[in-house]
């Protein structure tokens, strides 16, 4: 399948930190792609580099073939990019906001005038649209810097956790477009919202230490766990230190971790999990859960060093 | 539409909304002048001429130079490191020379506005009377000034970030255009070696040309292309700078 996105080699260093190192990847045209990966772990650098607002040190980044340095107003023009912070322009209305940024992008004002209202209409601010944007709620500016990354009708959507701190509604919305668009555009977006990814993503990487550490379809990427399966054990009293010790006995129950009244651990043989149950029995268990590894149980592990 | 124009077009709509304040502020900068530095200096200088008629050359020269030097710095340095819309539009497909362009034109056409504001201003208060060819004649003169304001503006807006370094700047440019070139204080006040440097500034000799406008003497036009080379150096100056800093 022909690529959307492709990095080859791609490196970045600041202030003596190497924040992406040897990176390599490729995106599918008309696939949604999901980075997933700790707070500085180098995200939105990523997706910024696609934009053309960072330059990398190494490497060399390609969209739909063209190179991102020496092609930058050709690539420039094929993306829609969604910082995760407000970056509208609060000295003119969201109308003028909207105009402005796709006349940047080739529309004429007629055409950008129509795409305006027709989007506007489908994310509920058409009756906001002579305010100005410092007078509106978070949730709306956002909604408002969304459809200006699609205005144009790029090729490439490019988004930076896009749904963070915003109302379910809003998310929905937002989730319900990219729902549409997502057959005939390339979609890569950033998240801390692990369920979005694994709802709406067609791949996953997983970016730790400045580089990709798993990557793969959400089935693809559980596979790798064997049917490693997540416990939680919920006591209505401290459980004593013996017991504590006494799990550490268990060869295959991993990563257990106790916090507060609570304690998880990962297992893929269900004796090990019975005998444990039955000296939880002993000491106060209230509840339990268990559960398939998810995508969060991956990613924490991956953090902490691997699930095993 | 050209990105120049589109950008033109977002400042234009910005300015539109406050208007009203903007203008207020065009009628109200040659004014202060007069009233704080002007009245009280045509009480100290004595010249052969009125004094208010030798000075109002000076009126238009530091009103729309200046105002062209403040808006184009003050608004690149917001859009560069207050609003981030810099980022917005580097991430459109427009080069860096439309970016730099849109601003340094922004800050010519306030500037025009102002020499016509304060060409408007003269008439009003010294009772001088411009004939159309006069008035072509200071615009021309003014113009390049204007020009060269705007791009060092839209240089400096994009090299200083602190507000504190701003306010210093803006402080050196407005005392150096004011009492620096001869416009408000005869050149013969100052020290020979003093004249001697400043002479050779293109400004001082635009200057002098809108001082012989004014009395109807003849002007040489060296100046004026000798000020606009400084602006194009200027310009690609800021164009290097832009493609080297402003991708992080």
């Amino acid at each position: 399948m022909e690529a959307s996105i492709t990095f080859k080699s791609v490196g970045k260093a600041f202030l003596n930190n190497n924040l992406l190192a040897d990176l390599s990847f490729g995106v599918e045209k008309g696939s949604t792609f999901v980075l997933i990966g700790k707070n500085g772990s180098g995200k939105s650098i990523i997706l910024k580099m696609l934009v053309g607002l960072i330059s990398k040190d190494t490497g060399s980044i390609y969209l739909d073939g063209k190179d991102v340095e020496t092609r930058s107003l050709e690539t420039r023009s094929l993306t829609g990019y969604m910082p995760q912070y407000i970056d509208l322009d609060d000295e003119i209305s969201v109308y003028e906001n909207l105009v402005i940024h796709g006349q940047l992008h080739g529309l004429t004002s007629k055409e950008a005038r129509k795409e305006i209202l027709y989007w506007s209409e489908l994310m509920e601010f058409s009756n906001l649209l002579n305010h100005r944007i410092d007078f509106l709620p978070y949730g709306i500016q956002r909604r408002i810097q969304f459809v200006r990354t699609i205005l144009h009708n790029p090729s490439i959507i490019i988004l930076d956790e896009p749904t963070t701190a915003l109302d379910p509604h809003s998310r929905k919305s937002i989730w319900n477009v990219l729902d549409k668009l997502h057959e005939n555009h390339t979609i890569i977006f950033a998240t801390q919202n692990f369920r979005e990814a694994e709802r709406y993503a067609d791949r996953i990487a997983i970016l730790n230490d400045g580089n990709i550490k798993m990557d793969g379809t959400l089935e693809r990427l559980i596979e790798t766990t064997h049917g490693l399966t997540r416990y939680k054990l919920i006591f209505s009293k401290q459980p004593s230190e013996k017991f504590l010790s006494d799990i550490s006995k268990f060869p295959r129950i991993v990563k257990a971790k106790l916090s507060g009244l609570e304690l998880e651990f990962y297992s893929r043989e269900r004796k090990q999990f019975f005998n444990l149950l039955k000296i939880a029995l002993e000491h106060d268990l209230a509840d339990l859960d268990t559960s398939l590894c998810r995508l969060n149980d991956l990613f924490i592990g991956l953090i902490d060093g691997g699930l095993e | 539409m050209n990105p120049t124009l589109v950008l033109l077009k977002r400042n234009f709509f910005s300015i539109r909304r406050d208007m009203f304040s903007n203008v207020l502020l065009y009628i109200l900068f040659p004014l202060m002048i007069h009233m704080f530095i002007l009245i009280p200096l045509s009480k100290i200088i004595i010249l052969d001429i009125k004094f208010f008629i030798w000075s109002s050359s000076g009126l238009l020269f530091v009103c729309s130079g200046y105002l062209s030097f403040y808006e184009s710095m003050h608004r690149f340095q917001k859009i560069r490191f207050e609003t981030k819309q810099l980022d917005v539009y580097m991430r459109s497909p427009i080069s860096n020379m439309h970016i730099l362009l849109f601003n340094i034109l922004t800050g010519i056409i306030l500037g025009t506005s102002q020499l016509l504001i304060g060409i408007l201003f003269l008439i009003w208060l010294n009772n001088i009377i411009f004939n159309i060819f006069t008035i072509i004649l200071l615009i021309s003169q003014v113009l390049p000034v204007i020009i060269l304001m705007s791009t060092l503006g839209t240089m400096m807006g994009s090299i200083v970030q602190k507000n504190a370094t701003s306010i210093l700047i803006n402080i050196l440019i407005f005392l150096f255009m004011t009492f620096g070139v001869g416009g408000f204080i005869p050149l013969s006040h100052f020290p020979a070696m003093y004249i001697e440097i400043i002479s050779i500034i293109p400004l001082t000799g635009i200057l002098q040309n809108i001082q012989k406008i004014i009395h109807n003497d003849a002007i040489s036009i060296l100046n004026i292309f000798l000020t606009l080379f400084v602006s194009v150096a200027l310009y690609l100056f800021n164009l290097v700078y832009s493609y080297k800093y402003f991708k992080k």
